[in-house]
């Protein structure tokens, strides 16, 4: 019978059910399982020690894991007390305890965890070894000996209390980041009616080109595709990605002119749906300033504003305002406007509209501007507060003369990303409230074509430095409860600026923001160095927060990579290797196996699934000219371009008398096994051949290979 | 701007490699970088690599330099001392050494010098191709094969270059370093140590600044009778001691180091700890932590036997 694993890259093979324990302590017995054809049902789970039923239970519990790999918000954990165990079994399981003895017991042979009914038992994770018979042994005795009511209640009160700990431990982060939300990724009739075109921004998305050297188009989206925002599970996991990387809310744009709301499904889902995420509006009353590419509509003329047409407006934000996910500045729903100036004396309409909502019963409203123009100043609308619209007002000039390979008719504008940002560090504090925005990149060429305006080699560590700058900035300068940072955007991809995964940055872009946000840079923020030529008060306690900063990465690097801690062994990195440096020649012999990667058998022919996060730990042997090598790695060889390799230096050998017996090899062989552990971070995902390399004995660069026919997907 | 235009010395200490000069000195030739000034210096070599390289040197090849000094020793000095001789005839405000029997990429030290210039830093090396002999079939010592791939995996092994350098000179040799006059200054000069005085001066180095590696192979390391044996199997363990603590009580001194990435317990709280005893130095830690508290009354500078 095959057994059930917490493989989740083919959820079609094996039985119906994931699942694993996590845990076996003196108190708990946890882990999670989950049905692979109904995810959201519970599952009911049967706990036996020794053979002997102790336990049942049911997946309760929210696992933020899980429901990221099942892209659904299952409830895939359980957790048991020890002591719901009856006197009775406890009782038995003593028994079997006292006969064991002291000493450490394998927790498979004495824990099993069945789906009720199916007689299919849940594996341990990899990281679970072994409990101590002589702890588990107390704990046990205690339910047998039956114990004290009054223990028993301070037992749960415990729990209790380190239960309502978690539900509100997630504090509030320092510094809010929001990011511009873009609507247009599925078809609505009415917008579609406006703008004078039937297609979302996927078309154009899909229809970019190259137009110099080194232009980076088409830029398709990850792992996502191109999504459909008609589809709840899309914007369901946008949050849970969002939220992972720090953000605080989405900024949506509230498309909303003569009298309706168009392309609200988003966040109309957001107050339907409750997510437990922020969200503000972003009215867009510039109607489409530039005509949209390709044939466009009729052309549209500015909306004329009154004071009835906009106060129909603010009255139609209500619903959203009333949200209790919708931010606010001290308690004043926070409502961003782009376009200010097309209204119709915008302080008198700004105070007609507080007085309007006063009256239906929300006291206070925060106006923020959004700079659509270089230095525009709320306080001459009548606004609280403005924030910056990048590309609007970024510093640099441009740099076309400098890129090669140009298309003919090109009337855009290509300008330095890190001239960008270099400006936008060394740009002075508002005098107003002003909440500064940052973009992970630009280039809306995919939209404007030959009128586009792309910004050059828009790295992430760059961004990351940008958003670390603002997020200091507003922990510095902004006051308590205004410290919002805005980004554009979460997925304006037809203005190559967003925070989505592509396909050649992955989450680089998000990475880069939530870093910005850890404990570390916040506690850093403050720290910063004076202008030049001041004196430094803080240069000591800076320096020895970055030093424990770094050598807590090192660290914490060092324990990701080993799995148990320090000393667990010598662990291995995947790195690139550029062709010139070695010349492989692959032999003909196949003297090799692979007896487990990431703890699966393997099979010859079919591909198999890696997932890069998780690293590659697999055991195997091979012999190099009927012998064992010294020195030996492990190539990852591109099948598209065989000579990319990815090589790890293989650390840990082992004889393999099993391989001698079955192949009935000289008995004198020693050490051609091999253990391997590596980190696949640095390799990007492909398809790759399976190489052990030898360094050659006679030419320096040389290296003999090799090929035990498997092929790893790496992704 | 200052990397193209700034002059940089090349010290070439040579000894008996009559047979390689000629390779070493066109391929110094023929570097990218313009502003040249070559140091050959003769650690009275037997095999007339002084004729050899002053024969070479009176022709059109020497135009190429901003300026030649042509220095011997009078004695066999070892190369420690003839390195440092050089330097100080030297007047550029990089030096760059090599070994006489070995050859530069011709990107070399343009690369190098771009790569200082970009971090800021003020030594540098690459990874080095190792090439034997044409016509050479012996076995190689397991020290030099994929020498540039074990490099690569012993740089990225750890968080910075200064713990890679603090398990093992990757560097190799001292013909693959590069530094400005400043460092030199600071951390040298280059110790009367046989084996080690490279990675001993490196490691002093990584107090003031941190190294920049260029991840390609622009130092080619020639294998051959002499050499091919040298791993550091014969390295002495007295050596690597006094290269070590030296390395080691450089941290101690409590003065924060001008590199803020120096490998010492002040820069990495646990980290260092944690790599020290991966290295097996904890014995020579507890030494120089000893001598540190009793303010060395055993002769502080005896690991320091010039300065």
């Amino acid at each position: 019978m095959s057994e059930i694993t917490w493989n989740f890259d083919d959820l079609t093979e094996g039985p119906a059910w994931r699942g694993a324990i996590d845990g076996f302590n003196d108190e708990w017995i946890y882990g999670w399982a989950v049905s692979t054809s109904d995810p959201e049902r519970p599952v009911e789970l049967e706990i036996s020690l020794f053979g002997e039923p102790v336990l049942s239970t049911v997946t309760t519990i929210f696992r933020e894991d899980i429901a990221r790999l099942m892209n659904r918000p299952v409830r895939a954990g359980f957790s048991v007390p020890l002591r719901d165990m009856s006197q009775a079994a406890a009782q038995k399981v003593l028994e079997h305890l006292r006969n064991a003895g002291s000493g450490e017991a394998r927790i498979a042979d004495i824990l099993r965890i069945e789906i009720r009914g199916t007689g299919l038992s849940l594996p341990c994770s990899a990281n679970l070894a072994g409990i101590d018979r002589g702890l588990l042994r107390p704990a046990v005795a205690r339910r047998a000996d039956g114990v004290s009511s009054r223990e028993e209640e301070r037992l749960r009160q415990r729990d209790r209390l380190l239960e309502s700990t978690l539900d509100h431990a997630a504090a509030r982060a320092p510094v809010d980041v929001l990011a511009f939300y873009r609507s247009q990724f599925y078809p609505d009739a009415l917008h579609d009616g406006w703008y004078g075109r039937d297609v979302t921004d996927w078309a154009d998305v899909a229809a970019a080109r190259p137009l110099f050297d080194g232009h980076a188009q088409p830029r398709l989206p990850g792992n996502g595709g191109f999504y459909d925002l008609r589809l709840d599970a899309v914007q369901q996991s946008q949050i849970a990605l969002a939220k992972d990387h720090g953000l605080s809310g989405f900024c949506y744009d509230y498309h909303w002119s003569a009298g309706q709301a168009r392309m609200v499904l988003p966040i109309d889902r957001h107050v339907a749906q409750d997510y437990d995420f922020g969200f503000c509006l972003c009215w867009v009353n510039d109607g489409p300033s530039r005509p949209p590419s390709g044939d466009g509509g009729a052309p549209v003329t500015p909306e004329q504003h009154s004071y009835a047409g906009d106060n129909d407006f603010i009255l139609s934000c209500l619903k959203y305002f009333r949200s209790p996910r919708y931010i606010r500045i001290e308690n004043a729903p926070l409502l961003l406007i782009r376009g200010i100036s097309s209204l119709k004396s915008p302080a008198e309409t700004i105070r007609r509209w507080r007085e309007s909502i006063r009256a239906e019963g929300i006291e206070e409203l925060h106006v923020c501007i959004v700079e659509t123009e270089p230095g525009m100043n709320p306080l001459e609308y009548g606004a609280d507060s403005s924030c910056q619209y990048p590309p609007v007002g970024l510093a640099g000039e441009p740099v076309d003369e400098d890129i090669c390979g140009l298309v003919p008719g090109w009337q855009g504008e290509i300008r330095s990303y890190a001239d960008a940002v270099q400006g936008e560090i060394s740009r002075p504090v508002a005098g107003h409230l002003r909440f500064r925005t940052a973009m992970p990149g630009w280039d809306d060429t995919p939209r404007l074509g030959l009128r586009g305006q792309v910004f050059t080699d828009a790295r992430s560590e760059l961004f990351g430095l940008w958003m670390r700058h603002l997020v200091a900035e507003a922990q510095e300068h902004l006051p308590e409860g205004r410290r919002f940072v805005f980004v554009r955007s979460w997925n304006d991809w037809a203005s190559g600026s967003c925070l989505e995964p592509d396909r050649q940055g992955g989450t680089q872009a998000l990475t880069a923001m939530r870093d910005a946000l850890t404990p570390e840079a916040l506690a850093l923020a403050p720290l910063r160095p004076p202008p030049a030529g001041q004196p430094d008060p803080l240069a000591e306690t800076r320096r020895a927060v970055e030093s424990l900063v770094a050598a807590n990465r090192a660290l914490g690097a060092l324990v990701a990579r080993r799995g148990r801690g320090l000393w667990g062994g010598d662990a291995s990195v995947f790195l690139p290797v550029a062709g010139p440096l070695m010349h492989v020649e692959r032999q003909s012999d196949r003297q090799a196996g692979v007896d487990m990667v990431n703890g699966h058998p393997v099979k010859a022919g079919v591909d198999l699934p890696v997932a890069s996060w998780r690293g590659l730990a697999m055991r195997g042997w091979f012999l190099i000219g009927g012998r064992a090598a010294d020195t030996a790695m492990i190539a990852l060889r591109d099948t598209e371009t065989p000579d990319r390799r990815y090589i790890a230096a293989i650390r840990d050998h082992e004889d393999r008398p099993d391989v001698v017996a079955a192949l009935a090899l000289d008995s004198g062989l020693r050490n051609f096994g091999f253990t391997l552990n590596a980190s696949l971070e640095a390799v990007t995902a492909g398809r790759y051949e399976l190489e052990f390399l030898v360094p050659d004995p006679y030419r320096p660069k040389h290296a003999l290979a090799v090929c035990p026919n498997i092929v790893l997907l790496v992704g | 701007m200052m990397a193209s235009g700034s002059l940089v010395s090349v010290v070439l200490p040579t000894y008996c490699h009559a047979g390689y000069i000629a390779d070493c000195l066109q391929s110094i030739h023929d570097q990218t970088h313009a502003e040249l000034e070559l140091v050959l210096i003769d650690d009275c070599s037997t095999d007339g690599t002084w004729e050899c390289a002053q024969e070479l040197l009176s022709g059109p090849l020497a135009q190429r330099f901003r300026n030649t000094v042509l220095l011997r020793n009078e004695r066999n000095l070892g190369a420690h001392a003839t390195i440092n001789r050089a330097i100080a005839a030297a007047r550029g405000g990089h030096i760059s050494l090599i070994n006489s029997d070995d050859r530069y990429h011709p990107e070399r030290i343009a690369t190098l010098m771009a790569a200082l210039a970009d971090t800021g830093s003020e030594i540098g090396f690459s990874l080095v191709d190792v090439f034997a002999e044409a016509g050479q079939a012996a076995r190689i010592d397991e020290f030099f094969r994929l020498f540039a791939l074990r490099q690569i995996h012993a740089v990225e092994r750890d968080p910075t270059v200064g713990f890679a350098l603090m398990r093992e000179n990757v560097a190799i040799s001292t013909g693959n370093l590069l530094f400005s006059r400043g460092i030199y200054e600071q951390a040298g000069p280059f110790q009367p140590l046989k084996y080690c005085h490279d990675w001993d001066f490196l490691l002093q180095a990584l107090f003031f600044s941190e190294p920049v590696v260029v991840h390609e192979p622009h130092y080619f390391y020639r294998l051959h009778e002499a050499n091919s044996f040298s791993g550091l199997g014969h390295v002495t363990p007295v050596e690597l001691e006094t290269a070590t603590r030296r390395f080691l009580r450089r941290g101690l001194r409590g003065r924060p180091s001008p590199n803020p990435l120096f490998p010492c317990e002040a820069n990495w709280p646990g980290y260092f700890e944690h790599v020290l005893r991966e290295c097996g130095y904890d014995g020579h830690m507890r030494r120089e932590r000893d001598g540190a508290v009793a303010g060395y009354p055993f002769a502080p500078e005896q690991l320091n036997p010039c300065g």
